[in-house]
């Protein structure tokens, strides 16, 4: 052991000895209001916006039992297909719809690519300075805002 | 143990002890507050887990330290975000020539020395205070610290011993006059 660490060592020790001479604070007369008030606002919430574990007996055997019987169902029988909600065939005479989830996503890539390709480098090169300079401006306002808020801390 | 209507009593008899680590570790009586009903809300949600009461005195300082070191390391990225990033290469620098207390005989702290160690530990700054207090009042060793904290193992040695040398130096005058 060098110079140091049985220095260390020594610290540690009258550490240990003055400071296990301290005795435990004693909690403000404030605290044990404040937690049967908190307690109490728990106590009023209807059992099924408590944590599972809290709600009664019946109910966590049948929600268990039902959640098991439903991916039980499901693992069986496969998902069933989404309904189409919205389908531009109910609004368009005619219109026979044939472009699927994947080809509408390549479409706006597409898209994309071709208006970037055509705007230039320079125009995107700004375009991602100003959104980058945003993104900083906003981070500022937020930390200066923090700042202020937790000032006396 | 676990009956709803004893947890009052629960209360009563843990809440020193859980107040007390959240205050040494925040050094801040309104968040040690706020830390300690918001440990006792998370004991009433798991009160029937708790068993017969055997481990909720070590379950309570678990969930109180980590709710503490939650809060130290929300409020440090908040912060430390433009500030503290420059003080990363000082704090590594090696730890000060502090002379190690050769005489110290045991003896039995005063009441005002008592008072002037906590205002101490109080004092000093949050790095130093949560290191130290998670070395000697909460028992781990540096290894399990520097996990906690995510900081390096030089670093917590460099905190604690900075510590302890700051706490000495606040009573050495007192040594001195009374003796001890």
């Amino acid at each position: 052991m060098n110079e140091q660490e049985h220095n260390d060592a020594k610290m540690a020790r009258w550490a240990d000895e003055v400071l296990g001479q301290l005795p435990i604070q004693s909690a403000p007369a404030t605290l044990a209001p404040r937690i049967r008030a908190a307690v109490a606002r728990l106590k009023v919430l209807p059992w099924y916006r408590r944590p599972w574990l809290q709600w009664p007996l019946g109910w966590r055997l049948l929600s268990l039992g039902l959640a098991s019987g439903v991916s039980a169902a499901m693992s069986y029988w496969g998902l069933p297909a989404a309904p189409t909600v919205g389908s531009p065939a109910d609004l368009v005479p005619g219109y026979h719809p044939t472009v699927t989830l994947a080809g509408a996503f390549a479409t706006v890539a597409h898209g994309l690519f071709q208006a970037v390709s055509h705007a230039g480098t320079w125009t995107v090169a700004i375009g991602l300075a100003v959104a980058g300079a945003l993104w900083c401006l906003s981070l500022g306002l937020g930390t200066v805002c923090w700042r202020l808020s937790i000032r006396d801390n | 143990m676990n009956d709803p209507a004893n947890f009052d009593n629960f209360v009563l008899n843990y809440q020193d002890m859980v107040y007390s680590t959240a205050f040494r570790l925040l050094g801040n009586e309104a968040e040690a507050e706020d830390v300690a009903q918001e440990t006792f809300v998370r004991a009433w949600k798991h009160w029937a887990e708790l068993g017969d009461g055997t481990t909720a005195g070590g379950w309570l300082k678990t969930v109180t330290r980590n709710l503490c070191l939650n809060h130290l390391q929300r409020y440090r990225n908040r912060w430390t975000l433009f500030t503290d990033l420059r003080r990363s290469d000082d704090e590594e620098s090696a730890e000060p020539e502090i002379v190690a207390p050769d005489d110290w005989e045991e003896a039995t702290l005063t009441a005002d020395q008592r008072s002037i160690l906590n205002a101490a530990i109080g004092a000093l700054p949050k790095d130093q205070r949560v290191a130290l207090v998670l070395y000697h009042f909460e028992g781990l060793d540096y290894v399990a610290i520097a996990e906690q904290l995510k900081v390096s193992l030089g670093k917590v040695k460099t905190d604690i011993f900075r510590a302890r040398a700051a706490l000495r130096k606040k009573l050495q005058p007192l040594r001195e006059t009374v003796g001890v």
